[in-house]
């Protein structure tokens, strides 16, 4: 398998288009960049770092050097500006550069974190206490000790599905069932929790 | 990567866990940069998680479903009472055959109820539905269904042949409400059933008698082997 084959056609198109627009100057092109793929970047530098604050200056890194490269020319691949962005972000982490090392002359840097976390998710706002009541609250809904133990054993013992089911006596159908369930009801008591109700998610 | 492939592979929580490989983590991490509902996932997951591990390191979480059977399968205690429990329903069994013996000749036979077959019909996706053998003539179908995420009790079934999304459904239940597994039992008359395409639309039936579609799913009844 590689990523290019992999790779849907929607997410092509928006490369190409988002990295022919900034090539020719466009200003919009270059904010919805930042608003598509900041929230992703930030979430695999804060995963690789730890630091949520580190992953926020790599982040702003990554967009200040992608801009000005394609600014000046356009990607060998157009298709692929998600890997390209990755690999940026992954070269940074390997040079571990910090805040004073940002060039001057550069996009405005509190407009790229202002664009990048525009969007949000549920139990961001929450502190981990309620977190943990969230899922308290998840498994004391869950009637079935088996299927409490499905999320015991994917989540905190790093089981896979085969050996999951085989221990419990599940097929792959119903283990799948009882986690995406605990996932979408996980989801909505975290919204409750943040004041915002029910969410759905899109299956 | 495709979504259907995330879900179907558990892609997040295998990313989560580590277990990808570089090939893959690299193309799941190009997937996931330019779509905020996947990083969504990828943060509840990382959530339950980190609940699931506060709450074990409190003490908090909930036994694990008993293991004790095993070893108490074993036990002499065991093997006693089975034996004197096996002693007793021979007792009883035979005392039980003279009596139904004697009723069989005072009362009229009972009316056999008439076979069923139970099939679950759980969706999967980039898959045209199960596959059900031809039933047999007087034979009922009970399909299990799955009504999905829903914020309903109550639902209504219909089933309809799937070329014909339009025309009158050829079965369809009242208000029913799940039971095993969270699943609606739809009893349908095998003679309803002829080879072919068919597809269960579900309804959720509101407080106001108002109806939603919630879920549809399709399966086929095939042909009978020449």
């Amino acid at each position: 398998m590689t990523a290019a084959s992999e790779q849907t056609d929607f997410e092509a198109e928006v490369s190409v288009d988002l990295v022919r627009r900034i090539a020719h100057g466009d200003r919009s092109a270059e904010r919805a960049m930042i608003e598509r793929y900041g929230r992703g970047l930030l979430y695999l530098l804060q995963r690789r770092t730890g630091d949520r604050e580190l992953a926020k200056d790599l982040r702003q890194e990554t967009f200040i050097i992608a801009i000005e490269k394609l600014r000046a020319s356009s990607l060998d691949d157009p298709q692929r500006l998600a890997a390209y962005l990755r690999g940026i972000a992954i070269n940074l982490l390997s040079a571990e550069w910090r805040k004073n090392k940002r060039r001057a002359t550069t996009p405005d840097l509190d407009a790229i974190d202002t664009t990048a976390d525009g969007g949000s998710g549920p139990g961001d706002n929450l502190s981990r206490a309620q977190v943990a009541g969230a899922v308290r609250a998840l498994l004391e809904e869950l009637p079935v000790a088996r299927d409490r133990e499905v999320l015991v054993r994917l989540y905190l013992q790093d089981q896979d599905r085969d050996a999951i089911c085989a221990a419990l006596g599940i097929d792959a159908s119903h283990f799948n069932r009882v986690l995406f369930r605990a996932k979408q009801r996980f989801k909505a008591l975290l919204g409750r929790a943040e004041g915002r109700g029910r969410l759905e998610i899109v299956r | 990567m495709k979504r259907e492939s995330i879900e179907e592979q558990l892609i997040v929580e295998r990313y989560l866990q580590g277990k990808l490989s570089p090939t893959e983590e690299a193309a799941f991490e190009e997937t996931y940069l330019g779509d905020p509902e996947l990083v969504e996932q990828l943060e509840l997951a990382e959530r339950l998680k980190g609940g699931l591990s506060d709450l074990a390191e409190r003490g908090e979480l909930p036994a694990p479903p008993s293991r004790r059977w095993p070893a108490l399968l074993h036990s002499p205690q065991y093997a006693a009472a089975a034996s004197v429990l096996l002693v007793g329903s021979l007792i009883v069994a035979s005392l039980l055959y003279v009596e139904n013996a004697a009723l069989k000749s005072s009362v009229p036979a009972v009316t056999q109820a008439p076979p069923y077959r139970v099939l679950p019909l759980y969706a999967v996706r980039g898959t045209q539905g199960a596959v059900i053998a031809p039933a047999d003539d007087g034979e009922v179908l009970v399909l299990l269904v799955d009504p999905g995420p829903a914020e309903y009790t109550r639902f209504r079934a219909a089933v309809r042949r799937a070329a014909e999304p339009t025309a009158e459904p050829i079965w369809v239940t009242g208000a029913i409400e799940p039971g095993y597994e969270d699943a609606l039992a739809i009893g349908v008359p095998s003679e309803r059933l002829p080879p072919g395409d068919y597809e269960v639309v579900i309804e959720g039936l509101g407080d106001d008698e108002t109806l939603r579609e919630v879920a549809r799913v399709p399966f086929r009844i095939d042909a009978r082997e020449p």
